[in-house]
């Protein structure tokens, strides 16, 4: 195929990727936009004034999602990366169940699960909170870190913590001064994607949140089902934003193995 | 049986500082086997690969028995490669990888089947059709793809560092397969490899290859004793070099005068030897010789020496070097048909 | 049980690899498995005193449930047909240099960042009735109004829905393909060309059978998602039949109490078809 063609067929590619987004962004400053206008026939970011007012429940909705995230991020983190070094390094029995069942929940949808959860939470008083909310989260977050910790720790020549040892270092400055910086750059990956995992779900939010706590994505739904599509829009515009930051962030560093993972939720 | 021609090839790999292949002509006859020599980064499989169609050159001509084959994808040149890895593909047995490139020229069934025991026979790997090539040890790797490459009886037959993943005493084995194949099928091929024994086991002829372009070409021991410059003197492990002037077959330089073979070339230049010629003793073109450092490097000692403010090296057996030792002074003999001089260095 | 670890490994979280798997372990077993345990147990009604199969008899007994059950096997077969088929176009294309591919790659990855909701949405208003394609078609003048346009959303064949799939996930196959193909390198295929093969034969006799391993596993992450979301349907599908996760939450939100041991035998039934798409392309033979 010419070079000529690629590009074509490229740019088609491109286009048809970007092209949902373009109504969501067009609402986010349009009044009034009725068919058959092409494009609005008033442009303002009214909408946005009115999203960002005090008044408006979205800038708390954005800090409680912001903040489930983070929290569900890290929590994957400190419990992903022991278990992504011992995947990643060992060979040990029984080691294909492990992946598996920290696979499951990846395949598994999450209302095939949720509402079980919701039984759990119920009883351990989590329902309708944020933590509850920030644990259920786990169940996709969890085994992506796990995943790609593993693929990081898979090329990490342990070696070097021996190394040190023989050096004078205890333990704790090996973990500090050599494990650390070798596995930083999957950290932040697998970082940064957890938090977008958990920044997207809407029906683990709802079904443990019982509606109680409110995250951008279920306001979106809300808005556009009462047909305020310019806050609905307003919405979608904020929830693309960590993405993209985050894309530019990483780009180059996204691989087979964590879009597996990460990339179909 | 194919004739080929490398007419000034040269080619820059996109971002590449230096050019792969720099005015790159060589000339293989028809059922002739060379070894085609050079460190790695030469740019020895890069030519492999545009002789193979893989790549295009920027410049330069490709030509099987004189008529060009720039213009030809790789499936429709006469040529077959070999790769280093031997590129078994993973999902078929060995039997179907064998039986790839017939299966594309749509033979039948029957005859594919044929063809590939022969081929496989022909490799002594007669009963392992149906393994899967992770079944295979390194060496039936190598000689799967080259029973592949085999049963398409190409007219030339480019094989890219067919031994060097194998263990050193598999080398042997393949090496003498590889050998004696090309001996019964006559098919011209063109091996590449960094390893000089290997090159000067394999080859009828040596091309060795510096820096994208071919520096001499000629039967093994030509390129060992009579190098044609300074930079494949010092590829083949020569360090002897010492400066002064060719003249009615004598040699003038800080030795004295030294007798030099016949044909050697005139003028200023360079004589250089290579230090396993040197011996020790008196005879023709004998000099004196301080001692600086010896060294044992198993079979062979070598031994460092100062003679008219020059630096010798010699390689001797341990009965040689004896009495080498630091200070003392020796006599050395430099055998006339071991010289060779580099004009104009 | 440490098999063939090497002491050098072990300086840090001396012994067993257990030992570091098990906090993770332990939040999978609690959160998923308890969630799958109570969702059996709820689906028995277990809880509400005794073992009944009743749920389970009315909701396998219940055509709505089929219907839906289809409509969702529809959606996922349709939606990861497409994706694997134009996801490895997209590869095939973008591996190779052309000008602006750098580009092109980046803004590829651009949807594996966008929330489903999102896309969901972008998809409805760009193919609703009233949407902007419709839009363009009126400016065309290829339409007279809303009415004219096709029923690409909230339709009987759940087009909507396969496009939002077919958008969001075709990156995902295609990235996953691109990062196989650049492990496996040109040289199968240059090997393959070499012994005669054109490269359409090179293409498909040795590029593709070593590349389908995981273009089966992306397809079945992609099943298992298009056939179990419910942000997607509830947005795009329409009233009747709706997708089977949205028939669960129906269920499950119902003010009769009575439904939820229903919700919970459809939401088992979701995880037993994801139970089989791991068990087929998963589980390594």
């Amino acid at each position: 195929m010419s070079a000529r063609w690629r590009l074509v067929l490229g740019l088609m590619l491109v286009v048809a990727s970007m092209a949902p987004l373009l109504p969501l962004g067009l609402w986010s400053v349009a009044r009034g936009w009725y068919f058959p206008q092409i494009l609005p026939a008033t442009w303002t970011l009214e909408p946005w004034a009115r999203a960002l007012s005090p008044r408006s429940d979205i800038p708390e909705a954005f800090v409680t999602t912001t903040a489930i995230a983070l929290a569900a991020a890290a929590l994957s983190l400190v419990l992903g990366i022991p278990a992504g070094r011992a995947l990643g390094l060992y060979r040990f029995r029984g080691k294909a169940l492990v992946e598996l069942a920290l696979l499951a929940p990846v395949i598994v949808p999450g209302i095939a699960v949720g509402l079980g959860i919701h039984g759990v939470f119920l009883r351990l008083g989590l329902t309708n909170s944020a933590l509850g909310v920030v644990l259920v989260h786990l169940v996709p977050t969890l085994p992506y870190v796990v995943f790609v910790m593993s693929g990081v720790f898979a090329n990490y020549d342990a070696a070097a913590e021996a190394q040190a040892r023989s050096l004078g270092a205890r333990p704790l400055q090996v973990l500090w001064h050599v494990m650390l910086p070798a596995i930083a750059p999957g950290v932040a990956v697998a970082g940064l994607f957890a938090f977008l995992v958990s920044w997207s779900q809407y029906i683990l939010t709802l079904t443990i949140g019982g509606g109680r706590v409110v995250t951008l994505p279920l306001l979106l739904y809300a808005q556009a089902g009462a047909g305020r599509n310019d806050q609905a829009g307003v919405l979608a515009v904020l929830s693309l934003a960590p993405g993209l930051v985050i894309l530019a962030l990483v780009a180059r560093r996204i691989t087979g193995r964590g879009v597996m993972i990460g990339g179909a939720g | 049986m194919t004739g080929l021609t490398l007419d000034r090839l040269s080619l820059r790999h996109p971002g590449a500082a230096r050019p792969a292949l720099e005015e790159l002509s060589l000339e293989m006859a028809q059922g002739e086997m060379l070894a085609l020599l050079g460190p790695s980064g030469c740019g020895k499989t890069t030519a492999l690969r545009v002789v193979a169609g893989l790549i295009q050159p920027d410049s330069g001509d490709v030509r099987f028995d004189g008529a060009s084959v720039l213009h030809l994808p790789p499936e429709r040149r006469e040529a077959v490669l070999v790769f280093q890895s031997g590129q078994l593909f993973a999902h078929m047995d060995v039997a179907t990888n064998v039986g790839f490139g017939l299966r594309m020229q749509r033979r039948p069934r029957a005859e594919i089947a044929e063809r590939v025991a022969e081929a496989l026979d022909q490799v002594q790997l007669r009963d392992l059709g149906h393994r899967q090539p992770h079944e295979l040890s390194g060496g039936q790797r190598q000689r799967v793809a080259l029973a592949r490459a085999l049963v398409l009886k190409p007219g030339l037959l480019l094989l890219d560092e067919p031994l060097s993943s194998l263990d050193a005493h598999l080398r042997g084995e393949m090496r003498g397969l590889i050998r004696r194949l090309q001996r019964e099928t006559g098919i011209t091929t063109l091996v590449v490899t960094h390893d000089q024994e290997e090159a000067a086991v394999l080859g009828d002829r040596v091309a060795l290859m510096l820096g994208g372009r071919i520096r001499q070409v000629g039967a093994g021991a030509a390129l060992w004793n009579r190098p044609a410059d300074l930079d494949v003197a010092r590829f083949f492990g020569g360090c002897n070099f010492i400066p002064g002037r060719s003249a009615g077959g004598r040699f003038d330089c800080a030795l004295g005068q030294l007798a030099l073979p016949p044909g050697a070339p005139e003028g200023e230049g360079c004589l250089t030897l290579r230090p396993e010629a040197i011996e020790p003793g008196e005879g023709p073109n004998a000099v004196t010789v301080q001692v600086l450092e010896t060294r044992f490097e198993g079979l062979l000692t070598r031994i460092t020496a100062e003679a008219g403010g020059l630096r010798l090296e010699a390689l001797m057996r341990a009965g040689a070097a004896r009495g080498a030792a630091p200070g003392r002074a020796l006599r050395w003999r430099l055998p006339a048909e071991a010289l060779w001089v580099l004009p104009g260095v | 049980m440490a098999g063939s670890a090497t002491s050098a490994i072990e300086v840090i979280g001396r012994g067993h690899p257990w030992l570091s798997l098990a906090p993770a372990l332990c939040v999978i077993a609690v959160l998923f498995g308890g969630g799958l345990v109570l969702g059996l147990a709820g689906s028995l009604g277990m809880g509400r005193g005794g073992v009944s199969l009743d749920a389970w008899i009315a909701v396998l007994s219940e055509g709505r449930v089929w219907r839906s059950l289809g409509l969702s096997l529809w959606i996922a077969f349709a939606s990861t047909a497409l994706a694997c088929l134009i996801g490895l176009g997209a590869a095939l294309l973008l591996r190779r240099r052309f000008p602006g591919q750098g580009l092109a790659r980046l803004l590829f990855q651009i949807n594996l960042t966008i929330p489903h909701a999102v896309g969901a949405l972008g998809i409805l208003w760009l193919l609703s009735q009233s949407g902007f394609v419709s839009r363009l078609s009126a400016g065309a003048g290829l339409i007279d109004g809303p009415a004219g346009f096709p029923a690409l959303t909230q339709d009987r064949f759940a087009i909507g829905i396969i496009a939002h799939y077919v958008w969001k996930e075709v990156p995902f196959i295609g990235l996953i393909l691109l990062a196989n193909m650049q492990s496996l390198g040109d040289d199968p295929e240059s090997a393959a060309r070499s012994l005669g093969a054109s490269p359409f034969a090179a293409m498909r006799l040795v590029l593709l059978p070593l590349l389908m391993p995981a273009l089966i596993r992306a397809g079945a992450i992609v099943f298992a998602f298009s056939f179990g979301a419910w942000e997607v349907p509830v947005l795009l599908g329409q009233s009747a039949p709706v997708a089977l996760p949205v028939l669960a939450w129906q269920r499950f939100t119902d003010p009769d109490l009575a439904t939820r041991p229903e919700a919970m035998a459809i939401a088992m039934l979701i995880a037993l078809v994801a139970a089989l798409l791991i068990r087929v392309a998963m589980v390594r033979r």
